[in-house]
């Protein structure tokens, strides 16, 4: 375990001297990701100023959800960002090989390769627009609301990672799934919209099936408008992230053992 | 003596039609997965404005969109945008500057832009005939029968269909300049995912892919009116909805070859510097 660890950092002073050597790309990088979020996020004012709102949300609260659903997917995304090139190319080019050669877990390997300090651009930008837009909402502050609000953030993280696993492993029988990966990532686009807007079998749906709600909707539809427990949603948060990893987890270890190189 | 200028030049060209249709035919699962990718984000996006549209009471327009009308918008922009923006210029040139091929491209006896031309007309002859032309219909037979968009009048929607889809296709060809044009960046920057995405992003907004441009402020839905994007998105589609009078229409397909002519133009004098900068890498 320790060995583990030390060798966590090793790879990531390795993968942060990589990423730095390509500056132009970061910068762009970080640009698209800006406007991109400007773009979403002025889609969200255009519509409420046409409605006066959104499923009964004012723009505060939406700019607050908003700002909550970058923390969770933030995090996912500055340490797991390789599970992508594993869909989309690691396989299918035959370089997957080198990870089984080494002495540690290939996953493990996999995951620490890359670091993803674009992440951090959500991480603060959520921040900002969480705490900016909180200041403006009536919030009234339980401890069952704090709670909700780690748990939801690092196991809504989970949730990022557990689905990305589960649909990156299929590779080991596809051998790229990057394109499956992607349609279903995306859909986290609408765990920035309020949950109750949906009709109760897409509610399900995004509660359970593709459960990208549970990382930002339904947590704060709990901090604002108190509809559940949070202690309850919670518990399902931290329940539904594991399952989903023990999946990955499991359809990983499948694959692996059914793995033959496509050679290159 | 014309004439046979004329059938030589098709003749140097169309092979790059034929070979990038079969090239769409051999890789149609890429184009299935997009699609499939594309028509889930729609529907949720037709749920979300199911519940958006229930503050309102029944029938109602918002900025010149009834519900049913914004459900027909959000499935039929997508088949607009896989017709329109499937140009593999801008992927193929960065592809060739960084692994080199770039140089056995220049010396052929062939005009670089019109070969990229070519092989984007043959996409969207793919695109066109392998899904768009079979799912259209069937989107079109189905929000007919259970209600949704009623079409009153058989022959005009015909026509409205063939616009759309000519409309569509100079659309692409205005797409493809845009492509091309960030395709030769790459020429002096070597590498950008970014900047595709970057371009897909602000094209997609701006085009009325994500919200129609009725719902903008005045002041950029004027400018905007008059940009090139609007074409490249909303406007084949307001056509074929039956949103856009024919004086509408008329404009629309002027100011986008107005539009085309000004880039290729752009495109020219930016090739020439540009080619000057081209490093080979590898070959």
């Amino acid at each position: 375990m320790f060995r583990y660890i030390k060798l966590y950092f090793v790879y990531l002073s390795h993968a942060i001297q990589t990423h730095l050597q390509y500056k132009t790309d970061a910068l762009i990088g970080i640009f698209s990701f800006i406007v991109s979020n400007l773009c979403s996020f002025l889609t969200i004012w255009m519509i409420v100023n046409s409605f006066g709102n959104m499923g009964g949300w004012n723009m505060w609260e939406l700019g607050f959800l908003y700002g909550f659903a970058m923390l969770p997917k933030g995090l996912d995304h500055i340490f797991t960002d390789n599970l992508w090139a594993f869909g989309f190319r690691i396989l299918v080019e035959g370089k997957f090989d080198k990870y089984l050669t080494k002495p540690v877990n290939p996953l493990f390997l996999l995951i620490a390769e890359k670091f993803q300090p674009e992440g951090f651009g959500e991480l603060i930008i959520g921040l900002v627009l969480c705490i900016v837009c909180g200041l403006n909402v009536s919030i009234d502050v339980t401890f069952g609301k704090i709670l909700l609000m780690i748990v939801a953030i690092i196991f809504g993280a989970l949730i990022y990672t557990g689905i990305k696993l589960i649909t990156a492993s299929i590779s080991f029988w596809t051998k790229r799934s990057g394109q499956i990966m992607s349609t279903i990532y995306n859909i986290n686009d609408f765990s920035k919209y309020p949950i109750k807007i949906f009709n109760f079998g897409i509610q399900i749906v995004f509660t359970f099936v593709i459960p990208f709600a549970l990382c930002a909707s339904i947590p704060a539809e709990v901090l604002l408008k108190g509809t559940w427990n949070p202690y309850y949603v919670s518990l399902i948060i931290i329940g539904v992230s594991l399952l989903l990893n023990g999946l990955g987890l499991l359809l990983w270890h499948i694959g692996l053992k059914r793995y033959d190189s496509t050679g290159s | 003596m014309k004439r046979n200028k004329l059938s030589s030049f098709f003749r140097k060209y169309t092979p790059f039609i034929r070979s990038q249709m079969m090239n769409g035919l051999a890789y149609k699962s890429f184009l299935y997965t997009w699609f499939l990718s594309l028509i889930i984000s729609a529907i949720c996006f037709c749920f979300l404005w199911i519940g958006v549209y229930s503050s309102k009471e029944n029938g109602a327009t918002v900025n010149g969109f009834s519900l049913n009308e914004m459900l027909f918008y959000y499935v039929f922009i997508t088949f607009t945008q896989i017709l329109i923006t499937s140009s593999p210029s801008q992927d193929s040139i960065t592809t060739q500057v960084m692994d080199g091929t770039i140089s056995t491209q220049l010396i052929k006896p062939l005009s670089y832009r019109l070969t990229m031309l070519f092989m984007s007309i043959g996409n969207f002859l793919s695109n066109y005939l392998l899904l768009i032309l079979p799912v259209s219909i069937l989107g079109i037979i189905i929000f007919h029968f259970t209600g949704i968009f009623i079409i009153s009048n058989v022959l005009d929607f015909i026509l409205r269909y063939v616009l759309y889809i000519l409309f569509c296709f100079i659309a692409s060809i205005l797409y493809d300049s845009i492509n091309y044009l960030f395709g030769i960046c790459s020429f002096y920057t070597l590498a950008d995912f970014g900047m595709f995405l970057l371009k897909q992003i602000i094209i997609n907004f701006l085009s009325g892919t994500m919200l129609p441009l009725s719902f903008f402020p005045d002041i950029a839905k004027k400018i905007l009116y008059y940009s090139p994007f609007a074409s490249l998105g909303q406007n084949p589609l307001l056509i074929l909805m039956g949103k856009m009078d024919y004086t509408g229409i008329l404009f629309n397909f002027g100011l986008i070859l107005l539009w085309i002519v000004f880039f290729e133009i752009i495109n020219k004098l930016f090739f020439n510097h540009a080619i000057k900068h081209v490093t080979i890498q590898g070959g």
